[in-house]
């Protein structure tokens, strides 16, 4: 198995398994939903963290050409 | 070589496709919860539409990484660069961002050759058809 597949499938498994949660929550009328706070502050970590994966590669790999 | 970097191409072409026919169907049905409020909505709709961007960039990222890469490093600094940028308009929503955010995608797209344009344009795709869903 080439080692970029293993690497992408490590990658996406969080996602791949929030997707199969979400949709067995919607079979599930009465599982939890999550509050407005939680929903905010969801999608603040996952700004702050995805903006980190940027600045982290960019560090990796810096450059003298522009955009 | 080249034939394990056309291998790598098929595969990561494939996995764009499975994830491109998920994510789409998922989203079609992502309606943020009756229970929540204007900030809560908008934040739900963040996470939506950041769910492709991000996906974009980690699969440039990972196509750059293989050898030979997939992906050239200065389209894939481009992309990285893009998501910055684009995670900021998304987050911020000033003016018309949505319009925007697609503009910044047919710039960025410019940029890509063939190859490149087809692991990473379902994506772009996706973000564009979350958009035209959102009121």
């Amino acid at each position: 198995m080439p080692p970029g597949l293993v690497e992408i499938g490590i990658a996406l498994a969080p996602e791949i398994i929030k997707l199969l949660r979400e949709a067995f929550a919607k079979q599930n009328p009465d599982a939890p939903q999550p509050s407005e706070t939680e929903i905010v502050q969801a999608a603040t970590a996952g700004l702050i963290a995805s903006l980190g994966v940027d600045d982290r590669w960019l560090a990796g790999h810096p450059d003298g050409g522009t955009f | 070589m080249r034939s394990l970097g056309k291998r790598r191409l098929l595969i990561s072409f494939l996995i764009s496709c499975s994830i491109y026919s998920l994510a789409l169907q998922h989203q079609a049905c992502a309606k943020a919860p009756p229970t929540l409020g204007p900030q809560g909505v908008i934040a739900f709709q963040n996470i939506q539409i950041q769910k492709p961007l991000d996906l974009a960039r980690d699969i440039a990222i990972e196509a750059n990484a293989t050898t030979p890469p997939l992906v050239r490093e200065d389209v894939t600094r481009k992309i990285v660069l893009w998501h910055k940028s684009a995670l900021t308009v998304l987050h911020t929503r000033n003016g018309d961002w949505k319009v925007t955010l697609a503009s910044s995608m047919d710039e960025v797209l410019k940029n890509l050759n063939p190859q490149e344009s087809s692991v990473l344009k379902p994506y772009f795709d996706l973000v564009k058809a979350i958009l035209a869903s959102l009121s």
